[in-house]
């Protein structure tokens, strides 16, 4: 097999850092992205794309840290190059608080992160309804542009993308010898795993360049990201919800939980609304399969259920898939040789 | 005659300057108060004794030489601050807070040739941090803590956006090991640099991370403006050419809140410019202030890059003794090479301005009270300049400390029996 060609289903944050990942690790093959969304109408769109680690219940912790290690590596390296604003990753440092004491003193990635340590007192006070507090400096990536970004790589390898909704990862059996599946939450009708549920996120995404800090409610509910331009505000935690419409009442009800945080985004200007459904699940699948029909085979690669977390792991993730995906050439090769003698 | 389109902010009331008007001697200051002497258990409600009562003549005892009638009948005690940057504004609105309701007939008056955005407080960046030492001078590291405090204590409030405050955190670097700052107390979060962290800057083995406050000059200055627009305090668009001038015409307290040019109204050999420039950019993905130290070449001599809420300070000047305004091509590219081998990033940053300032340097602050007399004139002067590089962060426990300076003249004058003001 002298290229194989491979699939990517889906043009978010995973499935761009995954063709990625794969054209890296194997400059032979012949990648192709094929999705019904790219960039800025992608569910990754919406997320601010903080480095803060979501716990999956079923991912053992060493392999999640290992993922989050690789991902804020790759993206550190990035945020100390020339490249750092085109791609949209930078640091930011800031608070997350606490109104009751946390469940870990020392969350899995408290020494991946740069500066970890407790809040002072004089911090704390800054948050006379929180008790407890953890400041630290991590990254941040900005989408559009980190997603553009990744694009712009992968084209300069050869990648194609091409508009296109995939219904069934057979159809694609004979154009493709390898099929990757980032499709998110699509993978729910897409592969059927009913393990996939949505968690409905609504953010708002304002103008107010004076924040430069990031505050999170340790609840995961409440919480003020600076971005480049826009910083984003939110949220909720909506299991269950497929509604990507926004809900006024929500709106006002995160932008006064900010506010309570940082009063000074009272001036804040030019309110985006926007909402996106996180794909979770107990654990992330990254995992390899052989689909069978009728005699034939389909080698997968699944990348998919990133939830909350997508943006921490995400090249660790991608790695990952990327390590299947040449396992899956390698038995190809082996059958194919063996098919010669 | 500069226009006040040219010469930025001026509030409502702008006189023009007028001629000296024929009257009573300027030491004519009749008040006419007669006061209780200040008893050990003086509190709040005795203040509100301390009214002061316009004309009531007949009450003046034993003023001695310094007492004559007032013909005109004011009785206005007229206050007049020189100066319209950051040390001026913030000045003239302290003292105004705590003195105009104990001295209704408080006429505050702010003379200068440039005002906001025109002022050396405009092109600060704004950040607050002292320099890495004090030397020595436990005063003026307690004004940057009260001045930090004030600014923080008003950060939650609704004004802190208008203010153009907001904290910022970020970086101090070094080539070796320094002993801590005065100052690591103050700001949030004080700590050393980790190892991962110095990675980020090549070339740099030893720093510090802080959490500190920004107050952006072409907001607070403004801010000041309208506070004291409100409070009826007027503004002179008038360079003054000396304290005779105010004193001759009817002015009883001057502040010299002058900065650079503070020399031009006394000599003061003391106060060298120590010129800076920088490059404004526009870098937003920047969140932190990244300051680097050359212990040889001395404060603000090398790299700095510090965010704003518009666009980005690049500097890294300190030249002293230029008094040069005008840009620098060599300086713009001493600060443009090393700022973007500090931030390869900022290659891509659009540059948006650039200015030239001149610090108004001094060992020490000068921060005192002064009796001038010139034939039959007399008056006092408050001085209140030398800020340096840290005006922005000093200012207010300066303006603190001027205006207790008052409280003390006013005492003399027998104004008041107990100066106002927190009790300490």
């Amino acid at each position: 097999m002298a290229s194989p060609k491979v699939a990517v289903v889906g043009a978010g944050l995973i499935g761009l850092s995954t063709a990625l990942c794969i054209t890296e690790t194997c400059p032979s093959c012949s990648v192709t992205v094929l999705s019904d969304q790219f960039s800025p109408n992608t569910m990754s769109d919406v997320a601010a794309g903080m480095l803060i680690p979501h716990t999956y219940p079923d991912t053992p912790i060493h392999r999640q840290k290992q993922w989050f290690k690789e991902t804020f590596t790759y993206l550190f390296a990035i945020s100390n190059s020339a490249e750092a604003s085109e791609a949209g990753i930078h640091l930011v440092s800031g608070w997350q608080v606490f109104k009751s004491p946390p469940k870990e003193e020392l969350p899995f990635w408290s020494d991946i992160v740069l500066g970890f340590r407790p809040m002072s007192k004089a911090e704390l006070q800054r948050f006379p309804q929180h008790r407890f507090g953890q400041a630290f400096t991590t990254l941040k990536c900005d989408c559009p542009p980190y997603l553009l970004w990744l694009e712009k790589r992968l084209k300069a390898t050869g990648t194609q993308m091409y508009t296109r909704k995939v219904e069934d990862l057979w159809e694609l059996r004979r154009e493709y010898d390898i099929v990757v599946n980032c499709a998110g939450l699509g993978a729910q009708q897409l592969v059927g795993d009913k393990e996939l549920f949505p968690v409905r996120g609504q953010v708002l995404k304002v103008h107010a360049p004076w924040v430069k800090l990031f505050i999170r409610d340790g609840d995961g509910l409440t919480y003020i990201y600076p971005g480049v331009h826009r910083v984003t505000l939110g949220g909720t935690r909506e299991k269950g919800s497929w509604s990507l419409s926004p809900d006024a009442g929500t709106t006002r009800d995160i932008f006064d939980r900010c506010c309570s945080l940082e009063p000074s985004l009272q001036g804040a200007q030019d309110i985006e609304v926007k909402v996106g459904l996180r794909p979770s699940m107990q654990c992330v699948r990254v995992q390899r399969e052989v689909l069978s029909q009728g005699g034939v085979k389909l080698p997968v690669v699944h990348n998919y259920g990133h939830g909350a977390g997508g943006f921490s792991v995400h090249r660790g993730t991608a790695n990952e898939a990327a390590h299947l995906v040449g396992e899956c050439i390698s038995v190809l090769q082996g059958s194919s040789s063996r098919a010669k003698l | 005659m500069e226009t006040s389109g040219r010469d930025g902010v001026l509030p409502p009331m702008v006189v023009t300057p007028f001629s000296m008007t024929p009257g009573p001697p300027a030491s004519a200051i009749t008040w006419g108060l007669h006061l209780p002497r200040a008893r050990a258990d003086s509190g709040p409600s005795d203040l509100a004794l301390l009214g002061c009562y316009n004309n009531s003549a007949s009450e003046a005892s034993g003023h001695g030489s310094d007492c004559s009638e007032d013909p005109t009948g004011a009785g206005a005690m007229r206050v007049a601050v020189i100066g319209a940057g950051v040390i001026g504004l913030s000045s003239a609105l302290c003292i105004h807070e705590q003195f105009h309701s104990l001295l209704p007939s408080l006429q505050l008056e702010i003379y200068a040739d440039h005002f906001t955005p025109h002022t050396t407080s405009d092109g600060a960046a704004g950040l607050w941090q002292p320099y890495l030492s004090d030397h020595g001078n436990l005063q003026e590291t307690l004004w940057n803590k009260e001045t930090f405090d004030y600014l923080l204590g008003q950060l939650h409030s609704p004004a802190a956006k208008e203010m153009g405050l907001f904290l910022i955190s970020g970086y101090n670097l070094f080539t070796e090991p320094v002993p801590d700052p005065s100052w690591k107390n103050i700001v949030l979060g004080f700590r050393n640099l980790t190892p991962k962290e110095l990675e980020l800057f090549p070339g740099y083995s030893y720093g510090w991370f802080n959490t500190a406050l920004m107050l952006e000059g072409r907001s607070y200055l403004p801010w000041l403006t309208n506070r004291l627009t409100q409070r009826g305090v007027k503004f002179f668009h008038k360079k003054v050419e000396s304290f005779q001038e105010l004193f001759s015409q009817g002015v009883d307290v001057v502040l010299n809140c002058s900065g650079m040019r503070a020399g031009n109204l006394q000599p003061d050999p003391e106060l060298q410019p120590g010129r800076g420039q920088i490059i404004k950019v526009l870098a937003p993905w920047v969140k932190h202030f990244i300051i680097t130290h050359n212990l040889k070449s001395g404060i603000y001599n090398s790299p700095y890059i510090i965010p704003g809420s518009e666009f980005t300070v690049l500097g890294g000047i300190y030249q002293h003794g230029n008094w040069s305004e005008e840009n620098s091509a060599k300086d713009h590219k001493s600060i443009w090479d090393s700022c973007c081998r500090l931030l390869p990033a900022l290659q891509k940053a659009k540059i948006v301005g650039e200015w030239s300032g001149l610090r108004p340097a001094r060992p020490s602050v000068r921060l005192e009270r002064e009796r001038i007399r010139l034939g039959n004139l007399q008056g006092e002067v408050i001085h209140n300049y030398g800020h340096g590089g840290f005006g922005i962060t000093i200012h207010w426990g300066c303006a603190m400390a001027a205006a207790r300076l008052f409280g003390s003249v006013l005492q003399d004058k027998r104004q008041l029996s107990t100066p106002p003001g927190p009790r300490l």
